[in-house]
């Protein structure tokens, strides 16, 4: 009991414990317990490797480390990259600057209304500034192709040359729709903002980087391409911006060379790319957006269900009409005759499909008459002067039949037609920019052609402090000869069977065309 | 590696298992005396029973039986304090002599009393404390308001029992579990609940799991099977503050521990209980009769548990189990919710300076589910609001709904295609707590924990082939499974030091350390040519994905209580805290705190001629310091790293950006500052306590938005700052006490300011919502506040579209509290009753924006008869509009079309509603049979019948304010957005318990 009294004695005065205490060797055991779990602790705290460890957690995502030590064979994922990202960054280009420009109206959708008239548009416009918008994909892609221009590629030894030329092409073809629907952005993250002609200048150097690359017949890939001739009708279509009239030329003639009937697709991943605005024009469900009615023929040329129809964003007609408009600024009337008469035979010569528009939630005005029997004889004025033209109303709606649809280009204008034209300038500069239109029609090009340009998301002005909300670029730019009104390019009446649109912005361009043409000479 | 860890736990397993062997014989048994005794209610006489008794600085003690009786066996001769303690009454001590082979009697007669001074806390100081020694305010819930409630776990327990926590239910749907919030919102990053304990084991409080998506926002959350029920003695909560300092990162939130039954040394006592009732759902916010008629029914409900405890003086047990099933308020039994349990907790007394406590428990609970909101395929949003079922639609579809009858038939059929969805949860969750006490000297006491949580929760949605219009025709199969894992291992010791004059001291210090590890898989299959299966392998298309997050956080603490003269105290302490949550290198914080807390009235100069009125007033201050790390974001722990991702295209990966980095990132930290005061009045018949609480958190976490430029999105930055604050107050009253007549009310109310008060150089941005209607981070507005777009007229007064953008609505409520009381009458019948109330706040209505999406459809004439959604004559003729009438009044005519202009985008402001409702909780009758009636066979049956949510007092008339249960992403969900869900329904559960 002595070691029992000792333990008592430091008991405090007022419980005077005798109680029996546990045996040595129970004492020892709780005492060695006491210890294993120190032990146990200790181990913990000073993080020893090994079983007892409790801190190493994994990372699971794909690092740059991850990146620097397995960079062979990365080409391969960047390449895919680029790609999908360009598909996304061309598809909400569609939805935006279809709208914008004449060759839509919003009716009813999900979809800002504001875009609808140019001058209202902000850079906190609902559907401009989405993470999926315009803006937001072509600086992704932009950025993508530095990071693997810069990075992945230098670190990947077995990269080949067709495969950096590609990446250098979607680098330039990131700026080049930077540029034309842009007036003044960063191209680096936190840098100074340029103009949309420097931009569009480096775009210019970045396809021709591309193209010395690329070789004199590199293979041509069955869905993406061939980046030769994308090459060539990027620089056609760049120098054209830039005024250079030997060399957009030069590429022009050197693209129908090369392959007189080429066209580039953005293709499309039904499975993956599902939550891009581009839905809007490609799926037809519940929304609503109304072709201006001169161009209802061509309607909706994505015609698919989920919409997996590929975009055209390059075809061999551009080269023609850039041709032509060289041309018409040289005053040779002849040729740009010719060139234009040449793209009337190619984008006729386009694949077509025979389609049935029987839903019935197309809601657009012209659809009553569209709907009926007698919308074969429905007649269209391009303006309240111009002349009655058919032929470009489809019936629509639940009684109709089949029509032909072109998917890739398709035009009402014949060679005949072009060659009676008199041999005006101005009247030849609308028929330019209308068969730019038609053919361009869904492809993102009208708004650029009509010069405006959209403002730079919200996210921008934020996220860079050497673009200030206010500062040039932040704000829509639309031209003096843009009319006024809520939707002013889209009006149009209906008096029995003739549809009168009230602006003819084609003409309107001809009458301004020193100043919407990039060529001098007008 | 194996031998290794064998090596190192069998003496320690051996340890355990002789100790517990042992323990029983560890007292002599021969020269020693007994104390027995009575203890009794001593306003009424009444025994009581359960009431504790217990040796001072002792491990030992027992609990009184059904005759109020108490023994305490085995003691050596000497002098002893007894200290009686029931809940409600104040406790009472007495000194008594212990005789050789005598029996000594000792009564106590306590008085009850609102005040719960002498209430041992342990939240918050590490050791037990009295209450009236805390320098900051904490909650109790007792195992009386726990066994009478009927709450199902434990955020539905908390709901209006604990003053200044809000535990709103964002769904009636089984497996959901509340948003618990606790004085605002300090951080954007991850949820706002409080961490969990149970026997000082760490809990999965997670919710909102993959398992949301494509269902319209219904998320389960692991909160909903942590039940609640005989098995819990207590539980304790600390709203943030000073007082979580010791808990460490993510003790900013708050801090919640429950603690288990073990039982006490008595003969064993056995309970039997039967509940049945039914679930009639809440339907005052449906907006179609025909979805309040045909989706609803009310289920049936019933319980059936049991348990026993007991123990001797060595070894005392307590041990639950459970089974409980509800069929569910969606016809078809479809949200079933059923929960088996058992539960059992030990405590061995090894000797007494050792005693050990192990609690475990196993829950399986399986529920069905449904998909709400705007989910593709939701008969909610289909019918309610998109006027799929209204006659004019149908018949414009060519439906034949010429009579009433062939409308009924048509919606019928139609809606049965909606019913083959099969969507179904269960979760599996076991959890195991060891507590290992022991103290060599009265003044030393260590405590040893280990244990693990563990949760399994498996889901499957799957839609079979040719269902029709409602879902795909080629069918679809969703899985998803979650497995979370945590260990805890912690120590705690405490040292009192020898006190100096007046000065006592006491010295806590210990380590927690914890790890966690959550993996989810999730699969999809799609395109199933044939009927019949239900596994992937025969689905054409086959998705997969997983994610995987393993954590580890520890800290140590060290600190020092001081009390002067037994009145005055001051608690000082710091902790270190390290967390591997943002990369593999652990991050270290300090947060200190400080606070003090004096009992004013036990000094001698406190008048008396006050204390018959002012019994007693405790003053006290303390601020603190508490961080959170981002460990429940969704799928991006790793935020210091730049990191890539790789998206599927045309059969290739490719290369996308996904997290830009940012290697300064670190936690978020919250100080706080509570002060406050816990007065009783009228001699311990009213209890007031008031806190006024002020929290800033700084470098709280937002995603801030990159540079276009760059090609990624966001990145998690710490970002300015937030504050938080405001009072807390909370009355208890015992206005009536007589022998046949009992009263007592309570009531809480607390104000809530909540701030961005910095943005830390980062431009305002959009952290919820929509685009025509985010919510916002702004300077000087609450974390998430709405902006909404009024219109703006142009110069000639008709509006066009154009509008204003305006900060409008604050989603957190800046009022709110709960209130009640408790009736007893000729002590065998007791009514309680208890609501909750919110106030000050707004939502956006997005149940509302797609009714206004879809007033806008077609229309054409069948049969010469309007028929569609919206018709108009060809030509810009007139607009009839067919469904939503009120809506439809609201839009603007498009001056192109003539039509009506679509309003949802710029007069977002129609969508914003006052979110303000009050609301009683539950209402309940219970009534303890008397004795005499079935002359002592039994110890005692209890009478039970009770209603959950009864009442809506006030609340808007479109929309269930409460649910806001739409979220960005799987971040935190900051409400201010509700959408059409399935709302809590009203419980009717009647019970009997019986005590064998």
């Amino acid at each position: 009991m002595q070691t029992a009294m000792v333990f008592t004695e430091n008991h405090q005065r007022n419980v005077k414990e005798k109680v029996e205490m546990p045996s040595k060797f129970l004492k020892n055991v709780l005492l060695g317990t006491l210890c294993v779990f120190t032990l146990l602790l200790t181990t913990v705290l000073q993080g020893c490797r090994g079983l007892l460890d409790p801190t190493p957690v994994q990372n699971d995502q794909v690092t740059d480390d991850n990146l620097r030590a397995n960079a062979q064979g990365g080409a391969r994922p960047l390449l895919t990259g680029l790609r999908l990202t360009f598909s996304r960054a061309t598809g909400s280009l569609l939805t935006v600057t279809e709208l914008v420009s004449d060759n839509y109206t919003n009716v009813t959708s999900f979809v800002s209304q504001l875009l609808d008239t140019p001058r209202d548009i902000t850079g906190t416009d609902l559907t401009l500034s989405l993470n999926s918008g315009i803006y937001v994909r072509t600086q992704e892609l932009h950025a993508l192709a530095d990071f693997g221009l810069q990075t992945i590629l230098p670190n990947d030894p077995t990269t080949t040359n067709l495969q950096r030329a590609e990446t250098w092409f979607y680098k330039g073809f990131a700026l080049l729709l930077l540029s034309e629907n842009f007036s003044r952005f960063p191209i680096a993250d936190k840098g100074q903002p340029i103009s949309a002609a420097a931009a569009r200048d480096t775009a210019i150097s970045a396809f021709n980087t591309a193209l010395a690359l690329a070789g004199t017949n590199p293979p041509t890939d069955p869905l993406y391409g061939n980046v030769r001739s994308n090459c060539l009708l990027a620089l056609a279509r760049a120098y054209r911006l830039q005024g250079n009239k030997t060399l957009a030329a030069q590429f022009a003639e050197q693209a129908l060379a090369f392959n007189p009937s080429y066209v580039f697709f953005a293709r499309y991943d039904p499975q993956n790319l599902n939550s891009e605005i581009s839905q809007h024009v490609r799926i037809r469900t519940d929304n609503n957006f109304q072709p201006l009615p001169r161009l209802d023929f061509l309607d909706p040329k994505l015609v698919s269900v989920p919409g997996s129809d590929p975009i055209s964003m390059l075809k061999t007609e551009e080269a023609h009409l850039v041709l032509a408009e060289i041309a018409l600024s040289n005053n040779d009337l002849a040729t740009a005759k010719t060139r234009m008469g040449q793209a009337v035979t190619l984008a006729r010569s386009r694949p077509t499909v025979q389609f049935t528009d029987v839903a019935p939630n197309e809601n657009r005005p012209s659809y009553p008459i569209g709907a009926s029997a007698a919308a074969a004889s429905v007649r269209v004025r391009a303006s309240p002067t111009a002349p009655e033209d058919t032929g470009l109303i489809r019936r629509r709606g639940v009684g109709s039949s089949a029509f032909t649809l072109p998917t890739v280009s398709g035009t009402s204008r014949t060679v005949a037609g072009i060659n009676a034209l008199p041999n005006d300038r101005r009247v030849l500069a609308r028929e330019l920019y209308l068969l730019r239109q038609e053919i361009f029609f869904l492809e993102g090009r009208r708004m650029s052609d009509l010069g405006i340009r959209l403002p730079v998301v919200e996210r921008q002005t934020q996220g860079n402090p050497n673009m200030p909300f206010g500062s040039e670029g932040t704000l829509v730019s639309v031209p003096e000869w843009i009319p006024t009104g809520i939707a002013a390019m889209n009006q149009f009446t209906i008096a029995g069977s003739v549809i009168t649109i009230q602006f003819d912005m084609n003409q309107v361009i001809a009458d301004n065309i020193a100043r919407v043409s990039p060529f001098s000479g007008w | 590696m194996h031998s290794h860890f064998l090596r190192c736990s069998i003496p320690y397993v051996l340890g355990l298992l002789v100790c517990v062997a042992v323990g029983g014989k560890a007292l002599a048994q021969t020269t020693t005396g007994e104390i027995r005794g009575v203890v009794t209610d001593a306003s009424s006489g009444e025994p009581l029973v359960g009431a504790q008794v217990s040796i001072a600085d002792s491990k030992l003690g027992t609990t009184t039986n059904i005759n109020g009786e108490y023994t305490l066996r085995r003691l050596a001769p000497g002098e002893y304090t007894l200290i009686a303690k029931y809940v409600g009454f104040k406790s009472l001590s007495r000194k008594v002599t212990v005789v050789a082979g005598e029996s000594v009697k000792q009564d106590f007669a306590i008085a009850p009393t609102a005040v719960t001074a002498d209430e041992l806390i342990v939240t918050g100081q590490g050791v037990a404390t009295e209450k009236r020694k805390m320098v900051t305010a904490v909650e109790a819930i007792n195992s009386d308001r726990i066994a009478n409630s009927t709450a199902k776990s434990l955020d539905q327990l908390l709901q209006g029992n604990v003053p200044g926590l809000t535990a709103y239910l964002p769904s009636g749907m089984p497996g959901t579990g509340a948003r618990i919030q606790t004085r605002g919102i300090k951080s954007v990053l991850g949820a706002t609940n409080p961490v969990i304990y149970v026997d000082g084991v760490r809990m999965d409080n997670g919710d909102n799991f993959a398992l949301a998506s494509g269902r319209g926002g219904q998320v389960s959350s692991a909160l909903a099977d942590l039940l609640v029920g005989d098995n819990i003695e207590r539980v304790e909560v600390i709203k943030g503050g000073a007082a979580t300092t010791l808990y460490g990162s993510d003790g900013a939130n708050g801090v919640i521990q429950i603690f288990t039954k073990k039982g006490s040394a008595g003969e064993a006592k056995w309970n039997v209980g039967l509940i049945t009732g039914a679930d009639n759902p809440e339907t005052r916010w449906t907006f179609s009769d025909y979805v309040r008629n045909n989706f609803y029914q009310t289920g049936l409900f019933q319980q059936y548990k049991g348990g026993v405890t007991g123990g001797s003086e060595a070894l005392s047990y307590n041990l639950n189990g459970q089974i409980r099933d509800s069929r569910g308020i969606m016809t078809g039994d479809r949200l079933i919710d059923r929960a088996y349990n058992v539960s059992a907790g030990l405590r061995a007394i090894a000797s007494e300076k050792a005693d050990i406590e192990v609690s475990a428990n196993f829950t399986r609970t399986q529920f069905g589910s449904w998909f709400i909101n705007n989910a593709g395929g939701s008969a909610l949003n289909t019918i309610e609001t998109e006027a799929a079922f209204e006659e004019s639609v149908l018949r414009q579809r060519g439906f034949d709904v010429s009579t009433p009858q062939r409308l009924a038939t048509v919606r019928d059929s139609l809606y049965r295609q909606y019913l083959v969805l099969e969507s179904n949860e269960q979760v599996t969750r076991p959890y195991i707590t060891l507590n290992f006490n022991y103290a060599p000297t009265k003044s030393f006491n260590n405590k040893f924990i280990v244990g693990v949580d563990y949760r399994k929760n498996e889901a499957r949605d799957f839609v079979p082939i040719n269902s029709g219009e409602a879902f795909n025709a080629n069918g679809a199969l969703t899985r998803t499974d979650r497995e979370f894992t945590q260990i805890t291992l912690q120590y705690t010791g405490s040292l009192k030091l020898p006190d100096l004059g007046v000065m006592s001291n006491q010295l806590i210090f210990g380590f927690q350390g914890f790890r966690q590890e959550t993996r989810e898989f999730f699969g999809s299959g799609s395109n199933f040519a044939l009927p019949g299966t239900r596994d992937f392998d025969n689905a054409s298309v086959i998705t997969a994905g997983e994610f995987n997050f393993q954590n580890f956080t520890g800290g140590f603490y060290l600190s020092d209580q001081i009390g002067i003269s037994d009145r005055l105290f001051i608690d000082a302490g710091v902790r270190l805290d390290g967390s591997t949550a943002f990369g593999k290198d652990v991050s270290y914080l300090v947060y200190p705190k400080i606070g003090v807390a004096y009992n004013i009235s036990e000094e001698e100069f406190y008048p008396e001629s006050l204390r018959p009125i002012i019994s007693s007033v405790k003053l006290r201050a303390a601020y603190g310091v508490a961080g959170e790390f981002p460990t429940r974001l969704g799928q991006t722990a790793f935020l210091r790293d730049r990191a890539y991702g790789a998206q599927p295209f045309n059969a290739e990966s490719g290369i996308t950006f996904n997290i830009p980095g940012n290697t300064n990132l670190t936690a978020a930290v919250t100080g706080s500052l509570d002060i406050g005061t816990d007065i009783s009045l009228f001699q311990d018949r009213v209890s007031v306590e008031f806190n006024y609480y002020s929290q800033v958190t700084t470098g709280s976490f937002f995603s801030v938005p990159e540079d276009p430029a760059s090609g990624f999105v966001t990145q998690q930055r710490n970002v300015g700052r937030l504050d938080n604050n405001g009072i807390e107050l909370s009355i208890l009253a015992n206005v009536i006490q007589s022998p046949t007549f009992d009263l007592s009310l309570r009531g809480s109310v607390t104000t809530l300011s909540n701030k961005v008060a910095d943005l830390g150089g980062s431009s305002p941005f959009t952290v919820g919502g929509f685009a025509y209607a985010p919510t916002r981070v702004e300077l000087n507005q609450p974390v998430g506040a709405i902006r909404v777009n009024v219109p703006r007229p142009d110069a000639d007064g008709v509006w066009r579209g154009g509008f204003d953008q305006v900060i409008a609505g604050n989603p957190t409520p800046s009022t709110y509290g709960s209130f009640g009381f408790d009736m007893t009458l000729f002590k065998d019948l007791t009514i309680s009753a208890m609501g909750e109330f919110s106030l000050g706040h707004q939502l956006l209505n997005q149940w509302r924006a797609r009714r206004q999406v879809n007033v806008a459809g077609t229309g054409t004439l069948v049969n010469g008869v309007p028929s569609g959604r919206r018709y108009s004559e060809p030509g810009n003729g007139e607009t009839i509009y067919l469904v939503y009438q009120d809506i439809a009044r609201d839009m603007i005519r498009n001056p192109i079309t003539n039509n009506l202009l679509y309003v949802r985008d710029p007069a977002s402001t129609s969508l914003l509603t006052n979110a303000d409702w009050v609301k009683i909780r539950e209402i309940t009758v219970r009534y303890r049979v008397p004795r005499s009636l079935f002359s002592n066979l039994l110890g005692g049956i209890t009478l039970s019948a009770t209603v959950r949510n009864p009442i809506v007092l006030f609340s808007p008339t479109e929309i269930d304010s409460e649910s806001q249960f739409i979220r960005e992403g799987r971040a935190l969900n900051v409400g201010g957005i509700a959408g059409g869900t399935v709302s809590a329904a009203r419980q009717f559960r009647f019970g009997i318990d019986i005590n064998l």
